[in-house]
């Protein structure tokens, strides 16, 4: 049962990933042209460099990284996303309490969520990916910014919430799912 | 152009060391409501704040929390930004903090944002570095004043109009709660004698030590102490059974409930002080890139604060004497408060106001 829920998951992140966005790509940010000042010329050399290790795989390529600076976990940390649209509060304190009590190696746990309660995830120390509703023009900014984050994390390991409420019971299961998409 | 029919104006706020950067765009959109829509994009990890006044938001993790190179950090900016531009369509976007980011810059111009607005401190340290963003890029500069400042236009022609604002407080004064209600509002005893200590998020300095050592100095002289656990906090200082933690926001709100305070001295702590009037002692964080210590001197010139590292014991004895002197002397009378202009959120307010009525 765990299996086809965590599978029907995946799979519909995956669906909305492969929804193109053209229009976004207007917000593409192109390389920096080099800055006056020998200082700041010195740090955009410096940046370029690394940038050249990273293409030439001298240096590890991690464009998004999971982990935070604050937080246990090391910057080629995997994402590995709960996903946790339409949650309640406490539902998803719980759930998350419970991820976090139960790590997994070389993962960073990413909460995609709608919920704001943000003094409880400042000490969760994860990555947290916010999904609101905002009143506007043209596609609902919650679906279109869920295709945003699909595409972002494509490929990633992903959770559903009401996992971790079973963590206890289905621990063995959901880590080898994970490290299964590795 | 909102459905309301009220123009959109887009706060973008970063994620320093406190909430100062989003308590000074909570206080412009406060003073807006009536003549805008206000909507946030926020660096700073806080949302249900924004929303419990009353706006919509987004979030994105800071570049100081995200691992992320500054060219991926910024590309992610743009991409998200531009995602809410095109929801919201602002009619302005103001963006307060130190450096305007690149990410931010870039969106702005494709999306053709009609106005820009940079509101940003004025009282560094001496040797910090200059940052290489234009002020013409924007429409409108406001420097948020220190104590003693007024209503200055710096420079008048657009773009890059600057102006310096006199300090800026999230709430109206009539917004304060009185002593007795915020202590019924905080569950506090009417009677009792009470210590709020604030010292920060800790997040870049750590202040556990400190507060351990304030909390027994407090205790010593009678007082109940009430440590505030702010919601950017990432660990909170485990505290010993006898002192109250709160976690309310804006704490402004709540200051007059307390006999005194501790904070450090960051722009709105500083505010609110002035504002509340409540005494004072200042524990300048040095690490950040304002002067918080000629801040705190300048606060302490016109109202009863003290100003100390606090890193010893001695240091804190002497400063929670020198505190407790100067409350005593001011309540007899000795030393008048001396009036201070706290108008900069309105002053800011109209400015930015101004902007959606400016022709093109």
């Amino acid at each position: 049962m765990l299996k086809q829920q965590l599978a029907a998951l995946q799979r519909e992140i995956e669906e909305l990933a492969n929804e193109p966005d053209d229009a976004l790509e207007h917000y593409t940010l192109p390389r920096p042209p080099p800055p006056k000042g020998l200082y700041w010329r010195l740090r955009w050399l410096a940046a370029r460099t690394l940038r050249l290790l990273e293409r030439l795989r001298l240096k590890p390529y991690h464009p998004w990284p999971p982990a935070l600076r604050h937080a246990p976990g090391r910057i080629g940390a995997k994402p590995l996303l709960i996903w946790a649209l339409g949650a309640d509060r406490e539902t998803l304190r719980k759930a998350c309490t419970a991820f976090a009590k139960h790590p997994i190696a070389d993962y960073a746990p990413v909460l995609v969520t709608d919920v704001a309660d943000f003094a409880f995830y400042s000490r969760l120390g994860w990555l947290i990916e916010f999904v609101p509703e905002i009143s506007g023009v043209g596609e609902s900014y919650a679906r279109r910014k869920t295709r945003f984050l699909a595409r972002l994390y494509r490929g990633a390991a992903v959770l559903p919430l009401a996992a971790g409420l079973d963590i206890e019971t289905h621990q063995d299961e959901i880590r080898s799912w994970v490290l299964r998409r590795a | 152009m909102s459905s309301s029919g009220r123009p959109t104006i887009l706060f973008f706020n970063i994620n320093g060391t406190g909430l100062g950067h989003l308590s000074t765009c909570l206080a412009y959109a406060h003073r807006l409501r009536e003549r805008a829509r206000p909507v946030f994009f926020s660096l700073a990890s806080a949302v249900d704040k924004i929303h419990d006044m009353g706006f919509e938001a987004d979030y994105l993790v800071s570049h100081a929390w995200s691992r992320a190179s500054n060219l991926h950090w910024n590309r992610q900016l743009s991409l998200r930004l531009g995602l809410l531009l095109e929801r919201v369509r602002p009619n302005v976007l103001v963006f307060d903090g130190t450096w305007p980011f690149r990410g931010m810059l870039h969106a702005a111009a494709a999306h053709g944002i009609p106005r820009m607005v940079w509101s940003n401190l004025r009282l560094y340290k001496q040797g910090v570095r200059t940052v290489p963003v234009s002020e013409s890029n924007f429409d409108l500069v406001v420097r948020l004043g220190e104590i003693g400042d007024s209503f200055n236009v710096e420079r008048e022609a657009r773009p890059g109009r600057r102006v310096t604002v006199p300090p800026v407080t999230l709430l109206r004064d009539d917004e304060l709660l009185a002593r007795d209600d915020a202590r019924a509002a905080l569950g506090l005893d009417r009677g009792g004698r009470y210590a709020l200590l604030s010292l920060g998020p800790g997040n870049l300095k750590d202040v556990s030590g400190i507060g351990r050592g304030l909390i027994d100095e407090f205790k010593a002289r009678g007082f109940t102490v009430v440590w505030t656990r702010p919601p950017i906090t990432v660990k909170d200082v485990p505290l010993p059974d006898d002192v109250v933690p709160i976690a309310v926001y804006p704490l402004a709100r709540y200051m007059r409930a307390f006999d005194v305070f501790v904070g450090a001295a960051g722009y709105n702590t500083c505010c609110e002080v002035l504002q509340s009037r409540v005494p004072t002692l200042f524990v300048p964080n040095t690490l950040v890139v304002d002067d918080q210590t000629l801040r705190a001197h300048r606060v302490a010139e016109s109202m009863p604060a003290v100003v100390s590292p606090c890193e010893t014991a001695t240091e804190r004895a002497d400063a929670v004497t020198r505190l407790l002197e100067r409350v005593a002397s001011a309540s007899g009378g000795s030393a008048p408060l001396r009036a201070v202009d706290l108008s900069g959120a309105d002053r800011a307010a109209d400015e930015i106001a101004a902007l959606l009525e400016a022709p093109g």
